[in-house]
């Protein structure tokens, strides 16, 4: 009987067991997520799509990548100081780790667009719907390898996502020729990097809305104004100078390319929606984000307006006051150069109306004092240009990384400007019509228009000026004085030593490897078949 | 039918009696005649059994001719063939030999003498003859082949346990922790005095049974439990004084303002611009600057930790309960600093039926920790220890006003003065913990027994901090709070079936096969904030903040199955083998690898029981060879690795944030188990009835390591998991246990480890770009090797390119590194390994003596040629740009052209290469960790026993360091240990503890 009943029990607690153990075997190990998207669960609908876009976005507004686009700015010398000496004291090599981010990030956002370009073009929605977000994303990404072509000359051109990890991994020493092939390790000539970004943006142009500056969702978002007018930036490019990253020197570019670039400048003159704001300091005010001299911008918002801080910038903190000079911060990370300053005041005057928003020249202090700059700490005018609707006393909101400001990629002025460069590469002596641009910038600045008769080389030299005086800290002084030609004597005008900067290399030193950037120790490590451009 | 079915049943079983028994009374006593309560009494060859009650009493109903077995734990077993007799009187005899100990073995347990792997005990006496405050504290030194590094001397700071070396590069390297059969991975919670016996499993033959997970090592812990017998109370307190005794001796204020103003010039500062000018209070004269501020003083207090511990137990036949309380208050050296920990725990068991019973273990712990903002952990340059380095000591702690000053060296402004830190920032991280497990057992046939189990660990963890406006940060921002939320939920459950026996007296076997489940659960959550009105409101009322940070939440679960099984086979207790397999299940691999099979073998042979040693039984009691091999893996690595992922990517359009994702990690459907394959010999010999001696060898290889490798950065897609790579450990250790003299009156009992492991990496991927080399040991690290100070214009010209510039740019007084490969270029194949924090070898002496009721127990531990990266140091050492204080001994001491045999280098240099010669160190020491001297009081009324102790910690190192302390361990992982890098200062402690049982 004992026994009996003890098999009852063992039954009974077996049941039990096999209750704890709820689960059956392979269903159990079935790694279950709560917090993020996996592809089984997303891309479904338009919604899902249109995250997907902005994803993309996302990436030019990370800060590993938007600041580090201005710091070549300082390699010329307008500017000093971005988060170390690096640049502008031309220490900088093939392990210097802020081109590894640059290079690394650009092709993050590069990724993110080519993982959301087939999702688009998959989806059911319909066809001029889609091909609104696809221009978009595809503007986007020629953005991208535009700028990085201008750094780095040659670079894999990766187009699609890796199949598996396989196709990701790094190639074993040894490895295959064949292995090389792959896109994500083949070194691409700039030619055929040109050829690309441009079929990208001729499509991406066809095929996006016109600027509206209707709020909403038109805020910030890729318009075809921003196609065009990147699509003549590299024309001039191709039209400038090219570094020859396989000899070395400087080399004539397609002089072609001139006109290409004045006719689409010149699309954007007689019909878009675009203009030039009236008052220079109203286009870089945070409440006036957005405006209708911004062709493309990337698109910031404080936490006065969201809420959160999460999608805040950092504008403020790295161009505002620096330092040791009024705040007991030391990360603010650009000040100006003074030989710089100095050229621009010596060549116009105050009767410039954008010294006064490009500089902080002198503020009244904490006891009702005014400071001015010229010694002590305040060595230099601070650079003023991104935050000059802040208010100077105001020590937290100079220290803010949430700043709303959206820093400008292309803007109208811009456009003008190359307007006037294109036409005067593109023809003869200058006419009326090549004038019409740069007057246009001189007149809102405050500053006598240039009249006929002109040399050609005479309106090269005051587009040049103008372009520094119009365009400098926002990202393009690098990029210009290496279309032109001038970055070794761009570098010489305007060493200074004012500031403490000790340059690594006395000046005969420098040559022109620094036209181009190096290719990173890390990516030829990895990939073994990239050649280094020469020089470096 | 059922009728015949239920006679066979009967008959195959056979434990129906069909023939009269006689009933049997008797009492049992150990030698001194004192009742022994408890004692199973059993008839041979049945299942039939009874347990003797308080009064030592038994009653069984049995007949003449069977034998009785009597058994219980730490007495030989006694039998008796019945005669005649009725009434029985049995004298049990100790055991003084440790070797029939029970010891825990996974999923079961063991007589110590069965052993055939590398298994490790240490007794509850062990674990508290130290003052210490968690589990990891401990073991130190107690077991051979375990290593404990402090992580933080802080108050609840943690430490690491390595067993037998790294297996592991990105994997953890921690081993499991079983406590009453509830896996966990941490156990600082648990009070050290409610632990009855510690078991630590090394090899894979013993550590196969817990398969994916056994790869590191096994800790199991099996906690105090109720036992038959009079209730009994015991109570233990203890009082520790903890002081800080030596610091960095860092400059004065008059010093630094004199160095920094030196360095000023040197760099090219123009007289008239100086900042030591006399301009203000913070920024006085050289001249003017006296002793200044010693930050370091301004932070240190004396600690104090108060500990309690209360136990009640009793047990009747059907049931066993044990209760304690136990509390610990701790100080910190650094104010502000305080961690305290209460924990009541319940252990009940009883036997509903013979064949029935059950039972719970219950832990529920309360922790809370408040920083002093010390940075635990992190291995960065933040936190107060590294303030008070970084706060120019000319500095006051006030300003005229009251409030708290700034940093003001140029470079280090945004610092924060640590006193302020100590004094009025919040960090407090608060615990509640559940660790229990419900159980019943089943013996439904003699032999067998069926355990079911569920149970596991919930945790809930919230940690607040409070910026408050006084900080600079919080200043700035108008208070900033933060808090975060996480719950934890881990879960078991397991079912084994135990099948033991012995044939003829010569066979015996024991097997135990189950299934079990385990899933876990993390979910967390944060909130942050900033500008308050009021600083009074803390991290408590969040909603009265004007700006909220992005909210945050998430949420992510594991789950393992897993099918295990083990024979043990004894022959004449001299032949003993052991075999077994487990087959683990794991969510956190890819799609066809959530499997891996581990299994191990291992056999002993005792030599001595053999004929032919008997003649040499005086000289070598016993002898013992073991050997054994097995496969255990490692799943320790985060969750979602093998799938696809996105991630949240917002961005503002408009005036309102909208979603966006971007694609996260890479799909990899063939990630699987890291396996390490170990084979293990030992010896286990007592000579002359004074040593013992445990030696063992071992060789450990770790394949399919899991390890986080770069993908093609043009993928968009930085690094993966993937299984690559293999590493490999090889080690001795060796424990000696000498009864130096042994006297009634006079003990002397000496215990020696030696433990010596070699790590070796066999094969990795993109090494060209790790710090890390093939050939070479987990942790070692490449740089450049220091060349001496560049001493004039020559040698600087001999340190230059073809273009004559210098490398790196130096100048004269700045150090050279050596050009291995003469090209005038420092790149990476100038580069050599620098640094190796592996030691050659780790040693523990534990002398203890007793005279009558005296003792006293010292224990050293060592570690010998192992090095130390000085982080801390190359701070205060720093010449080239001078951003914090700085060490006295460069007064004096740097390089200039008339001190051309200065130990630093020059002041105001660019960047040169002393780090190796100057900041890596011969990090080897030998401690003095632990002097205790005791006192048993004599046996008085109620009073069982009374004992009172007067012990001292880290009472002096002998070491070449120049650090504070050479057992450190600022950064833990397994790539990066021995790094100092403002190591919260080691304390010297004094402790007086009281016991008392009754």
């Amino acid at each position: 009987m004992k026994n009996r009943k003890n098999m009852k029990n063992l039954s009974l607690l077996l049941g039990l067991a096999l209750t704890f153990l709820t689960v059956s075997c392979d269903d159990a190990l079935e790694e279950e997520v709560f917090d993020s998207v996996t592809p089984a669960n997303f891309f479904q609908t338009e919604a899902d799509v249109e995250v997907g876009v902005l994803g993309v976005y996302d990436g030019l507004q990370n800060n590993s990548y938007w600041y580090r686009q201005f710091m070549t700015e300082a390699l010329p010398g307008s500017v000093g100081h971005f988060w170390n000496e690096t640049f502008n004291s031309l220490n900088y090599n093939n392990s210097t780790g802020n081109l590894w981010i640059m290079w690394e990030q650009s092709y993050n956002i590069i990724a993110n667009a080519n993982a959301v370009i087939p999702v688009i073009e998959t989806s059911s929605l319909e066809e001029d719907v889609k091909n609104g977000y696809l221009a978009e994303v595809r503007y986007l990404r020629a953005l991208v390898y535009f700028n990085m072509v201008r750094w780095y000359g040659q670079m894999p051109l990766v187009t699609t996502v890796p199949e598996t990890i396989d196709e990701a991994t790094v190639p074993q020493e040894g490895a295959d020729e064949s292995v090389f092939e792959s896109q994500f390790l083949k070194q691409v000539d700039r030619e055929d990097i040109y050829t690309f970004i441009i079929e990208e943006l001729q499509w991406a142009e066809a095929n996006l809305a016109e600027a509206t500056f209707s709020g909403g969702v038109d805020n910030g978002r890729a318009r075809k104004g921003a196609a065009t007018a990147l699509l003549a930036k590299v024309y001039l490019t191709q039209a400038g100078y090219q570094y020859n990253y396989s000899s070395g020197g400087l080399e004539q570019g397609d002089g072609s390319k001139w006109a290409m670039a004045a006719q689409k400048t010149q699309e954007l003159i007689d019909n878009s929606p675009y203009s030039l704001e009236p008052n220079f300091e109203d286009i870089f005010k945070n409440e006036n984000d957005n405006n209708e001299e911004v062709i493309f911008s990337i698109q910031y918002l404080e936490s006065a307006i969201t809420g959160v801080t999460s999608e805040g910038g950092q504008t403020v903190a790295r161009f505002g006051i620096r330092g040791s000079d009024i705040t007991p911060f030391s990360w603010k990370q650009a000040f100006s150069n003074l030989s710089f300053y100095e050229s621009w005041v010596d060549a116009n005057g105050e009767d410039d109306k954008r010294l006064n928003t490009t500089y902080l020249r002198s503020y009244i202090d904490g006891d009702g004092n005014e400071v001015t700059y010229g010694g002590g700490n305040f060595i230099r005018p601070h650079l003023w240009k991104f935050v000059s609707d802040v208010d100077v006393s105001d020590i937290s909101a100079l220290n803010a990384t949430d700043y709303g400001d959206n820093p400008i990629y292309m803007r109208y002025a811009d456009v003008l400007l190359m307007n006037s460069e294109a036409l005067n590469e593109a023809g003869g002596t200058p006419a009326a019509e090549t004038l019409y641009g740069i007057n246009a910038v001189r007149v809102r600045a405050g500053q006598p228009e240039i009249t006929l008769p002109i040399s050609k080389e005479d309106l090269r030299e005051a587009i040049w000026k103008e372009r520094k005086w119009e365009l400098c800290y926002e990202g393009h002084y690098f990029f210009d004085s290496q279309r032109t030609g001038r970055l070794l004597d761009e570098i010489a005008l305007n060493w200074d030593e004012s500031g403490g900067t000790v340059r690594a290399f006395p000046l005969d030193v420098i040559d022109e490897k620094y036209y181009i950037l190096p290719i990173h120790f890390n990516a030829i490590s990895a990939n073994p078949s990239l050649d280094q451009n020469a020089g470096w | 039918m059922k009728l015949k079915l239920f006679v066979f049943l009967l008959s195959c079983f056979g434990a129906v009696p069909l023939w009269s028994q006689s009933t049997i009374s008797g009492s049992i006593t150990d030698e001194q005649n004192q009742p022994l309560p408890g004692v199973n009494v059993t008839i041979k060859g049945t299942s039939i059994g009874v347990a003797a009650d308080f009064d030592g009493n038994f009653t069984i109903n049995a007949e003449q001719g069977q034998t009785l077995v009597f058994s219980s734990i730490g007495f030989e077993n006694e039998e008796l063939v019945l005669g005649s007799q009725r009434t029985l009187s049995i004298v049990m005899i100790e055991n003084t030999s440790s070797l029939d100990e029970i010891v825990l073995i996974g999923y079961g347990t063991a007589r110590k003498s069965d052993l055939t792997g590398a298994i490790s005990s240490v007794s509850s006496e062990d674990l508290t003859i130290r003052p210490v405050q968690s589990v990891g504290q401990a073991i130190q030194g107690q077991a051979t082949g375990v290593q404990v590094r402090t992580n933080s001397a802080a108050p609840g700071g943690g430490t690491s346990v390595v067993i037998r070396g790294q297996n592991s590069v990105n994997s953890g390297s921690a081993p499991l922790f079983v406590v009453d059969g509830i896996p966990l991975t941490n156990i600082d919670n648990i009070s050290v005095e409610d632990i009855e016996s510690l078991e630590v499993l090394k090899d894979a033959s013993s550590t196969a049974i817990y398969g994916s997970r056994g790869a590191n090592g096994v800790i199991l812990i099996k906690t105090k439990t109720g036992k038959i017998g009079k209730p009994k109370v015991s109570y233990s307190t203890r009082l520790t004084i903890e002081n800080v005794t030596s610091d960095h001796n860092l400059m004065n204020g008059k010093e630094f303002a004199e160095i920094f103003t030196a360095w000023e010039l040197a760099g090219g500062t123009d007289p008239s611009n100086l900042f030591y000018d006399g301009s203000s209070a913070v920024r006085p004269l050289p001249s003017e600057a006296g002793e200044g501020t010693d930050w370091f003083d301004e932070i240190i207090r004396t600690g104090l930790i108060r500990n309690h511990q209360i136990n009640f137990s009793s047990g009747s036949e059907t049931s066993r309960t044990s209760v304690s309380l136990n509390y610990t208050d701790h100080e910190g050296v650094i104010k502000g600093g305080d961690y305290s920990r209460m924990g009541i725990r319940l252990a009940n068991s009883m036997d509903i039926t013979p064949w029935l019973s059950t039972g719970v273990n219950l832990f529920v712990t309360h922790e809370n920790q408040n920083s002093s903002g010390e940075n635990t952990n992190s291995g960065s340059n933040t936190g107060t220890v590294n303030q008070v380095i970084k706060m120019s000591p000319a500095l006051p702690i006030f300003n005229d006003d009251g409030t708290f000053t700034a940093n003001n060296l140029p470079g280090a402004q945004g610092i924060e003065n640590p006193v302020a830190v100590v004094s009025d920032l919040l960090d407090e991280t608060r615990d509640w913990d559940i660790i229990g497990n419900f159980y019943i057992t089943l013996n439904p046939f003699k032999n067998v027994s069926f355990k079911t189990s569920l149970g596991g660990d919930w945790n809930n963890r919230k940690r607040g901090q409070y910026n408050p406006t006084t900080t600079i940060t919080g200043g700035l921002l108008g208070g900033s709070a933060n808090i975060l939320n996480r719950n934890t939920s881990h879960i078991v459950n397991e079912n084994i079936l135990s099948y033991s026996n012995s044939f003829n007296d010569k066979h015996r076997l024991d097997a135990v096969g189950g299934v079990t489940y385990e899933e876990q659960t993390v979910e967390e959550f944060s909130v942050s904030a900033t500008d308050f009105f009021t600083d009074a409101f803390g991290y408590d009322n969040i909603d009265a903040a004007g700006v909220f940070g992005q909210p945050f939440s998430s949420k992510n679960k594991w789950q393992l199955l897993s099918y295990l099984g083990r024979v043990n086979y004894a022959f004449d207790n001299k032949y003993l083998l052991s075999a077994v397999a487990r087959y683990d299940g794991s969510s956190r691999f890819g799609d066809g690898n959530k499997w891996g099979f581990f299994p191990a073998v291992s056999g002993a042979w005792v030599v001595s029981s053999e004929g032919f040693m008997e003649n040499t039984e005086n000289v070598i009691n016993r002898l013992k060879l073991r050997a054994g091999w097995g496969r255990t893996g490692n799943q320790n690595i985060g969750v979602q690795q093998s799938l696809a992922t996105f991630n949240v990517a917002n961005y503002p359009v408009g005036t309102s944030i909208e979603s966006g994702v971007v694609a996260g990690g890479l799909a990899n459907t063939n990630l699987q188990w890291e396996t390490t394959t170990s084979t293990n010999i030992g010896i286990d010999v007592s000579l002359f009835n004074m040593f013992d001696i445990t030696a063992e060898y071992y060789q450990k290889t770790t394949t399919d390591l899991l390890l986080d490798v770069a993908l093609i950065e043009t993928s968009g897609t930085s690094e993966a998991l993937l299984n690559t790579g293999e590493l490999q450990n090889n080690g001795f250790e060796i424990s000696v246990n000498t009864r130096v003299i042994n006297t009634d009156n006079f003990k002397f009992n000496l215990k020696t480890d030696l433990f010596v492991n070699r790590n070796e990496i066999v094969s990795l991927v993109g090494d060209a770009t790790q710090a890390w080399k093939i050939g070479n040991p987990l942790g070692a690290t490449r740089g450049y090797v220091s060349d001496g100070i560049i001493q004039n214009q020559a040698e600087l010209d001999a340190f230059s390119d073809e273009n004559g510039v210098p490398i790196n740019g130096l100048t004269i007084g700045e150090e050279k590194a050596i050009d291995f490969n003469n090209d005038g270029v420092l790149d990476i194949d100038d580069q050599r390994i620098t640094f190796d924090p592996n030691p050659d070898f780790s040693y523990a002496i534990s002398p203890s003596f007793s005279y009558k009721n005296i003792s006293l127990d010292l224990f050293f531990y060592g570690v010998e040629g192992n090095q130390i990266n000085n982080q801390t140091a190359a701070q205060f050492l720093s010449t080239n740009i001078i951003r914090n204080n700085l060490s006295a001994d460069l007064i004096g001491n740097y390089w200039t052209p008339e001190n051309p045999d200065a130990t630093y280098p020059r002041l105001a240099g660019s960047n040169g290469f002393h780090s190796q010669r100057l900041f890596i160190e011969d990090g080897s020491f030998l401690r003095l960790q632990n002097i205790r001297l005791g006192f048993t009081l004599p046996q008085l009324g109620l009073f069982e026993s009374t004992s009172i102790y007067f012990s001292a910690q880290n009472v002096f190192t002998i070491t070449d360091y120049s650090g504070l302390d050479p057992d450190v361990n600022s950064t833990p992982g397994n790539n990066s240990f021995g790094v100092d890098r403002n190591s919260f200062p080691v304390p010297k402690s004094y402790t007086i503890g009281f016991q008392v049982n009754f």
